[in-house]
């Protein structure tokens, strides 16, 4: 059942039944009011007839000039005086065994009213359908008569059941109206519920941009603020989640093209040095030639991979280092891939701690300078130099390379993106050092800037923070 | 002699592909830049075009896009393996879509297929004393018609296109009995026999161990 039905009913019912018990009290009340009324002049009107018979019997007895009536002239006397009397109210005698003396009429005396007189010995009223019977015992010419008076109350009864009629008929059309009424409170008061329930069933069918319109200022529109808020909760994160996801799938297609490309020249060359016949020694040599090259592009691949894959995990030993002592240390091997390409080099840093990753450290300044070489051409500068500012650590790797074009440096960092893919490929590259060295300075909470000009050379500028300088 | 043009932009997938044209006997001109290749498309002659998607310059797509050269056909050789790719090429024009890395006699098979669709192979094949003619389905040996059942004489017919090259039992079954064909490679050995029995084929026909079997060039 839906709420405003349970509300429209529940509230109906219970509205009902507070009308009808309270007309059904208040009329039950007002009729045995109106009965003990009558009770009262039935009581008195029973008390005057009797005296009055006495009376009238002394009479009759003086008429008759006996001392005492005997029982059938007191027979005979009840008879002429009710006799004739075609009252409604209808009288009877009995005597103490209960058998009947004189009706005036045929009455049906209600069991246990004798009895009842018999046992308390005072007045007894009875009340049997439209008839109100009241019984007394008198004692009459030296004997104990029960008397016996039957009052019609039909009028009282019946305008009992007549009000009672009208009651019912009124709380019916009462009750029509009531219901009119009600239904279109509670909709009106649930509508903006079915608004929100709309709003909610788009939201969870994922349509998560939209909101609900918040109106008023009740429980309602406070359950549709939160529901906005919600849903916004749930969008912020669906987005996030997506475009986690949108990153995730953009490196898996470049790292599938990029294992691609090396693998179809492994298994084409080795296919064609299968199935031909009549291979020259040249074209033998260059094929070998060429799938060797291509299988130490996938071990650089692979291997960067599972660097970039690894600086993420939890292995990671942070110690507080000599930045001095650190820089001279990674100098030193870094120098052997210099004099190779016959490049002047220096690095250098002023004393001081920072707390590092050592492994890490130097697989950044190792890729930094890697590039700085691809770039350069024989004999060229490449400087490696780090310093405190304030409470951050600077680091500056400067090269007189070919530069990168500014449209070019936001994206360098990407996974598998190459500025000159060519020259990259011919350099050995994987387009993966520069995410590393991206992801390492993240994992230092620094940043990391470049600063080029093509043909001049690009300086990379890393601040780390935390810091503390020995001078 | 059949021309086919490759676009491709490392130069040791493009000296992969020539090397493989060549052993179906076609010429390869490479071509390692996208807006060059859309300039030689429009001007050049060729009989079919070997184009990749990631080329630098302009894209294979958009090459597809703007030439008006339509009559050239074309086949995409391209990493992209994603279905969306795959539609986006076809829908293109192109005749085919291969994915790297691949086979070198599935990327012939598929360039013969394009090439016989719009007639530009051909319908006489000599080798020695052997005349085949797709066309007439017929095969003379020393001018003599020889009986051949179809399946035989496909399997020649692919020999022959494929002189001196090392052809496995699958890559056979592949050709002449199509793909989704289950049977055994006994099924060939028994072929090659009748091929070798009928056609005095003993010496040149020859068993590599193993691997299959080759036809050997006709010494003259």
């Amino acid at each position: 059942m839906r709420l405003w039905q349970k509300v429209f009913l529940y509230t109906l019912i219970l509205v009902m039944l507070a009308v009808s018990m309270t007309s059904i009290l208040l009329l039950k009340n007002s009729f045995s009011l109106a009965l003990e009324q009558r009770k009262q002049s039935v009581y008195s009107e029973h008390a005057f007839v009797i005296t009055s018979f006495k009376s009238m019997m002394i009479t009759e007895r003086l008429k008759e000039n006996v001392v005492v009536l005997d029982e059938d002239a007191l027979q005979g006397f009840m008879a002429d005086t009710f006799g004739g009397n075609q009252k409604k109210s209808g009288i009877q005698f009995c005597d103490t065994e209960g058998q009947h003396v004189y009706s005036n009429k045929e009455m049906e005396v209600p069991q246990g009213l004798l009895e009842a007189v018999q046992e308390t010995g005072k007045n007894y009223m009875q009340v049997e359908g439209y008839q109100l019977y009241i019984a007394s015992s008198e004692s009459m010419e030296g004997k104990t008569y029960y008397v016996i008076t039957e009052n019609d109350i039909t009028d009282v009864v019946e305008i009992h059941e007549n009000m009672l009629r009208q009651i019912l008929a009124i709380s019916m059309g009462c009750a029509m109206v009531i219901a009119f009424i009600l239904l279109i409170v509670v909709k009106m008061l649930l509508h903006p519920l079915q608004r929100i329930n709309e709003g909610t069933r788009a939201i969870a069918q994922g349509s998560y941009e939209k909101r609900i319109p918040v109106r008023g200022h009740d429980e309602v529109s406070e359950l549709a603020y939160n529901m906005n808020r919600m849903a916004w909760a749930v969008e912020q994160n669906v987005r996030a989640l997506e475009d986690v996801a949108e990153d995730r799938k953009h490196f898996i297609d470049n790292l599938s093209h990029e294992m691609k490309t090396p693998l179809t020249s492994i298994l084409g060359f080795s296919d064609l040095l299968q199935i031909k016949k009549d291979i020259s020694e040249e074209s033998r040599i260059e094929y070998a030639g060429i799938i060797k090259e291509e299988a130490s592009r996938m071990r650089t691949l692979s291997g960067k991979l599972m660097e970039l894959i690894t600086v993420g995990e939890a292995n990671l030993e942070w110690k507080e280092e000599d930045m001095q002592q650190l820089f001279e240390e990674i100098g030193i091997s870094l120098k052997v891939i210099t004099d190779n390409h016959h490049m002047k080099f220096s690095c250098v840093s002023e004393p001081g701690m920072l707390c590092v990753d050592r492994e890490l450290f130097k697989s950044l300044l190792y890729n930094l300078v890697d590039n700085a070489v691809k770039a350069s051409k024989e004999g060229a500068n490449i400087q490696v130099e780090g310093h405190f500012e304030q409470r951050e650590f600077c680091i500056r790797v400067a090269d007189e390379g070919v530069g990168i074009p500014e449209s070019e440096i936001a994206k360098i960092t990407q996974a598998f993106y190459m500025v000159d893919k060519a020259r990259s490929r011919a350099s050995g590259g994987a387009g993966l050092g520069l995410a590393l060295c991206a992801e390492i300075i993240s994992l230092h909470q620094g940043t990391l800037q470049f600063e080029s000009r093509l043909g001049e050379g690009t300086s990379v500028l890393i601040r780390m923070k935390g810091g503390k300088c020995h001078a | 002699m059949i021309k086919i043009l490759i676009v491709e932009d490392d130069p040791n997938i493009a000296k992969l592909v020539e090397a493989t044209v060549a052993i179906g006997g076609y010429e390869g001109v490479v071509c390692g830049n996208g807006a060059e290749a859309f300039e030689i498309m429009e001007h050049g002659n060729f009989d079919l075009i070997l184009l990749d998607v990631m080329l630098p310059d302009m894209s294979g797509f958009e090459i597809m896009q703007r030439r008006t050269n339509t009559q050239v056909p074309v086949i995409f050789i391209t990493a992209k393996q994603e279905l969306t790719d795959k539609v986006r090429g076809l829908r293109l024009g192109a005749e085919d879509y291969i994915v790297k890395p691949f086979e070198a006699m599935e990327l012939l098979a598929r360039i013969e297929v394009i090439l016989r669709r719009v007639k530009r192979t051909e319908n006489v094949y000599t080798y020695g004393d052997i005349l085949v003619n797709v066309e007439e389905h017929t095969c003379k040996c020393a001018g003599k018609e020889i009986y051949l059942t179809p399946k035989e004489f496909e399997v020649l017919v692919f020999f022959i296109q494929h002189k001196d090259v090392a052809i496995s039992r699958d890559r056979l079954l592949a050709a002449v009995w199509g793909f989704e064909y289950e049977g055994e490679s006994r099924t060939i050995d028994i072929h090659i026999q009748q091929l070798r029995k009928k056609l005095n084929l003993r010496e040149r026909l020859v068993t590599i161990p193993k691997l299959g079997y080759r036809l050997e060039s006709a010494k003259e």
